[in-house]
């Protein structure tokens, strides 16, 4: 099998009392001073590694961490980026063409939202050297992890949309949900907690392009 | 049910322990994320190996087929569950009452349950293709157990999978490494490991290893199990 290269970009925000006390605020104006407060404005990210991969370590982690059972997803990406580049199919098949697009068919969202839960896992184990707690079912972070007693919060999000403004924009608006779990988990608890908001962007089969967003409680 | 403990119960066992010494006593005992997580994985892990063993068993026992569909394997594993998790906190002198966080983790897995053990689909069941594989228990040197699991089509294996049964520290990767034809790829777990013949393998935190069986014919699995087995014996080696 061939290699996958993921560029990690990351950033740590440190969930000062101040933010907490926003992020659970009923009022809206508290609420948009904490997005404020969180934005890439203030946090940017900074390239952190590279991470080379055999596919089937991407394969095998896509099992671990993906919700659904999700058949050879590196296939999917793989057609999805022949019709991208003229891909010729037989005459006389009928393409489903109706929901195609000027960057060729469209990609099997399944497929592209497991792949980010997979790279998500393989990173909070490869950089945090964090090992699975669990993996929520319909629920709440994608998955939790522990390393030396803290405890990670994963969440993943993916795409395949041409710039990586798209995929930022969306790790963005999960901070909340996120920054909310914590402080609700550091209740009733006193371990160490963080936040993992990992946004994936595919660029292509064999390029994929991570963004870390590191909530500290 | 047979249900014995692994090195991933023991984990998430501990990490209740860990989570109940890192709180106030008097606190509320059912809305604790830290307990209700470690919990929701072991009530899982539970029901997959239901899943297993009554695979296991419809194939072996039509008439025992009919009986399966009337369990209530949730709440089984769950009683399991809780008797093992009980059991270790009492001999740690930790008290939880985990009626409450059971009751969080049965509304959350009745639909998952289904699909886990098959009831979600009867026909499965009846046409004997379960979905969960089944593991066959292999000996390994220096008295390690594993189950060796063929997952894929039963006349088109997609990858063997390996895991021990057998509870140990760490991994002597040391050893693999001394092995000429392996190169250990990675700092930290998943560890990718480029074995012979352009054979890949996934050694993960929980000890089990991963090898991709894609288009391989049977002589050359054959081979690919063999591989694996000699892997397994040097990662397992103290």
């Amino acid at each position: 099998m061939s290699t996958i290269s993921i560029d990690v970009r990351s950033r740590t925000i440190p969930l000062s009392k101040s933010l907490k006390s926003q992020v659970l605020s009923p009022r809206s104006e508290m609420l948009e001073r904490f997005k404020k407060d969180i934005s890439l404005a203030y946090h940017p990210y900074s390239p952190h590694t590279i991470v080379d991969v055999d596919e089937v370590v991407i394969e095998r982690m896509v099992a671990k961490f993906s919700e659904r059972v999700i058949y050879r997803p590196l296939d999917d990406i793989r057609y999805w980026d022949w019709t991208r580049k003229g891909l010729n199919i037989e005459p006389g098949y009928p393409p489903f063409y109706y929901s195609s697009t000027k960057d060729g068919l469209p990609v099997n969202a399944t497929a592209v939202g497991g792949l980010g839960e997979g790279v998500a896992g393989l990173l909070a184990q490869r950089i945090y050297k964090a090992r699975k707690v669990t993996r929520p079912y319909l629920d709440y972070p994608d998955a939790v992890m522990e390393c030396g007693g803290v405890i990670y919060l994963v969440e993943a999000k993916a795409t395949t949309v041409e710039n990586d403004t798209g995929i930022r924009a969306t790790a963005q608006k999960e901070l909340v949900e996120m920054a909310r779990l914590m402080v609700s988990c550091e209740v009733l608890n006193h371990r160490r907690v963080r936040g993992l908001v990992v946004g994936t962007r595919i660029v292509d089969p064999s390029n994929y392009r991570s963004y870390i967003t590191e909530l500290v409680a | 049910m047979k249900y014995e403990m692994t090195r991933d119960d023991l984990y998430a066992i501990n990490q209740i322990a860990e989570s109940l010494n890192s709180r106030n006593a008097s606190d509320d005992d059912s809305s604790d994320y830290y307990i209700y997580w470690p919990l929701l994985e072991l009530v899982k892990t539970a029901l997959t190996e239901s899943a297993r063993d009554k695979s296991q068993v419809v194939q072996s026992d039509p008439i025992r087929r009919e009986v399966l569909h009337d369990e209530d394997e949730l709440g089984e594993a769950i009683r399991i569950v809780a008797d093992r998790v009980n059991q270790y906190l009492r001999d740690l002198d930790l008290k939880v009452d985990l009626e409450l966080y059971f009751d969080w983790i049965k509304k959350k897995l009745e639909w998952p349950a289904k699909t886990i053990t098959g009831k979600g689909d009867l026909l499965r069941i009846e046409k004997e293709q379960l979905s969960v594989a089944t593991g066959l228990v292999i000996n390994l040197s220096h008295g390690i157990q594993a189950d060796l699991t063929k997952i894929g089509m039963a006349d088109s294996v997609e990858g063997l999978y390996l895991k021990p049964k057998t509870l140990s520290d760490r991994l002597n990767l040391d050893a693999l490494r001394s092995r000429g034809d392996c190169e250990v790829v990675g700092n930290w777990y998943p560890y990718d490991v480029q074995g012979p013949n352009g054979l890949a393998f996934v050694v993960d935190d929980d000890h089990s290893i991963f090898v991709s069986t894609r288009g391989m014919d049977e002589i050359t699995q054959a081979e690919c199990q063999t591989v694996l087995i000699e892997i397994a014996n040097m990662l397992f080696a103290t």
